[in-house]
């Protein structure tokens, strides 16, 4: 009996003492037992840290190496042949909407035969290109090749440009016709001086601008393209001297003259665009003496003049052939007051 | 092994290795016990939170030095016990005195019995959890204190021995006396006030007012 009544005193006690200490209480003591052995949030957090300090480290060095590796493995041809050859020449600020497409953004049939070796007019206009085509350059064999070219053509485009002032006073004199390369006036090199500092003439936002000059070689008035071109010199050797021709172009279509801000980096691919446009150029003179016209600038003068006569309806229709004629590539030759004219039928 | 079935010795050991999640586990073990413990003695809740809070952090200064020797639930019992007489010491309102010990013989026959025992609180504590609370209020000292260690804190009666310094069967006489008293106090029977004073003073212990 006696331990039944213990029992339940016991149980009786159990019941009546449920005393538990304050929540505040336990905290305290729980943070002061945390606190002795350094585990506390604080420490928590620290500790943790210190564990993920390998795995933050090893992520790091990885990330550290990938960014090393990509700074030096040599970046992708930053203008490679085809693609630089298709993207516009950039031009003047301004002038974007009524500039015609560059020359070489026809598209160039792959049976075009290379520029011959006895041609110089292939060779000389890359000499125009500027310096910094080597460093964008991956060290390529394929794009090595035309680098090699340039190099070697530089020198000969060096000797050019300082007799350039030289050449573009002779452009004056006539030049025989089966090249019917126009020559610019000195009126046109008189306008091109401002724009293109003689110091900065072999620079290469010059090459550039000539470059450009370079995709409408044909002059915009009949006046000027019966001017004779020079006989035997190479329209790419005549690289400084034509500038007058897209002077007058960019003239007729209210676009400002091409300045110094064509960024450096599209040297490279305007001097391959210069070197596909005058393979094409080449390819125009002999379509055009198929066509029976001595030459294409002759073909734009004549439709000028034609036009200029009131003969507005011949003129379309010559305008036509050309076209027909050239095909995509009429736009390319074509100046921009002719571009504009709608087409008619022949 | 989960945590929760480690011995009250593992998780000490462990949280003075610096495991403060061992210590989690035994103060929630502990805590209900040992603060019943202190507020049955201190009656106060205040004065029972600070020394509860003092007895663990007591506990937290001294774990470099714990050895498992003997039950960790002494252990910590025995730190309950000493604060707890730090502080009615401290107070000079009490002083522990014991039969066995005739020094102690007038203090202990001026001593009254527990005014629990008065009618007035009988009426009041009406309930059987109050009453006993009251009752064991109404202990003696001595009998108080072992009674809550061998229920509170589970130990046993060579541990409160131990713990209390006291010999073991004056341990048991303690308890047997209290246990005497709170079985009448579940009987709900009216006692004789004489009696219960002889009976406090059987126990060997009586408060002295001071």
């Amino acid at each position: 009996m006696s331990e039944e009544r213990d029992r339940a005193l016991e149980a009786a006690w159990r019941a009546a003492s449920r005393e538990e200490p304050p929540p505040s209480l336990d905290a305290a003591v729980r943070a002061e037992a945390r606190r002795a052995v350094g585990a506390g949030p604080e420490e928590a957090r620290r500790r943790r840290l210190r564990q993920l300090r390998y795995p933050f480290a090893a992520a790091a060095t990885v990330a550290l190496l990938a960014f090393g590796i990509a700074q030096m493995t040599p970046p992708d041809e930053v203008v490679p042949g085809g693609t630089s050859d298709q993207a516009p020449a950039p031009r003047a600020r301004g002038a974007e909407k009524p500039a015609p497409p560059s020359a070489s953004s026809a598209p160039i049939s792959p049976a075009l035969p290379p520029a011959s070796p006895a041609s110089p007019s292939a060779s000389p206009a890359p000499a125009l290109a500027p310096q910094p085509s080597v460093a964008l350059q991956p060290p390529q064999s394929s794009a090595m090749e035309p680098q090699r070219k340039n190099e070697s053509l530089r020198k000969e485009s060096g000797e050019r440009f300082a007799s350039a002032p030289r050449q573009i006073e002779s452009a004056a004199a006539p030049r025989s016709p089966p090249e019917a390369r126009p020559p610019p006036s000195d009126a046109a090199t008189k306008k091109l001086a401002p724009s293109a500092p003689a110091a900065a003439a072999d620079s290469a936002p010059r090459g550039i601008a000539e470059n450009a000059d370079r995709s409408e070689p044909f002059p915009a008035t009949p006046g000027a393209a019966g001017t004779a071109p020079l006989a035997n010199e190479p329209r790419r050797a005549a690289a400084p001297q034509p500038a007058t021709p897209l002077a007058e172009a960019r003239r007729d279509a209210g676009a400002p003259a091409p300045q110094a801000e064509a960024p450096a980096a599209t040297a490279v691919g305007q001097v391959r665009n210069r070197t596909a446009a005058a393979q094409v150029s080449d390819l125009d003179e002999l379509k055009a003496k198929d066509a029976g016209v001595e030459s294409v600038a002759a073909w734009i003068a004549r439709i000028r003049e034609l036009r200029a006569s009131g003969r507005v309806d011949a003129a379309a229709v010559e305008l036509a052939k050309f076209r027909s004629t050239f095909g995509e590539r009429a736009d390319a030759l074509l100046p921009t007051d002719l571009r504009a004219i709608a087409p008619a039928r022949p | 092994m989960p945590a929760s079935a480690r011995s009250d010795e593992e998780l000490m050991l462990a949280y003075a290795a610096g495991d403060a999640a061992a210590f989690d586990l035994l103060y929630a073990r502990h805590k209900g016990g040992v603060y019943r413990y202190l507020l049955r003695h201190c009656r106060q809740s205040a004065i029972a939170d600070e020394l509860f809070q003092d007895v663990w952090s007591n506990l937290i200064r001294a774990r470099a030095s714990y050895a498992p020797t003997a039950k960790f639930a002494t252990w910590l019992y025995r730190l309950a016990h000493n604060r707890w007489v730090d502080q009615v010491r401290a107070d000079g309102h009490l002083t522990l005195v014991s039969t066995d010990d005739e020094a102690h013989a007038e203090t202990v026959a001026s001593i009254p019995a527990a005014r629990t025992d008065e009618p007035q609180r009988h009426a009041e504590n009406r309930e059987l959890g109050a009453r006993l609370r009251a009752a064991v209020a109404s202990l003696p000292p001595a009998q108080r204190d072992a009674f809550l260690l061998q229920h509170e804190g589970g130990l046993s009666l060579a541990e409160i021995a131990e713990l209390t310094g006291a010999g073991m069967e004056t341990v048991k006489s303690r308890i047997r006396y209290a246990v005497a008293k709170l079985r009448e106090e579940l009987r709900d029977e009216p006692r004789d006030e004489s009696r219960a004073g002889e009976r406090g003073l059987d126990d060997g212990v009586r408060e002295e007012l001071g």
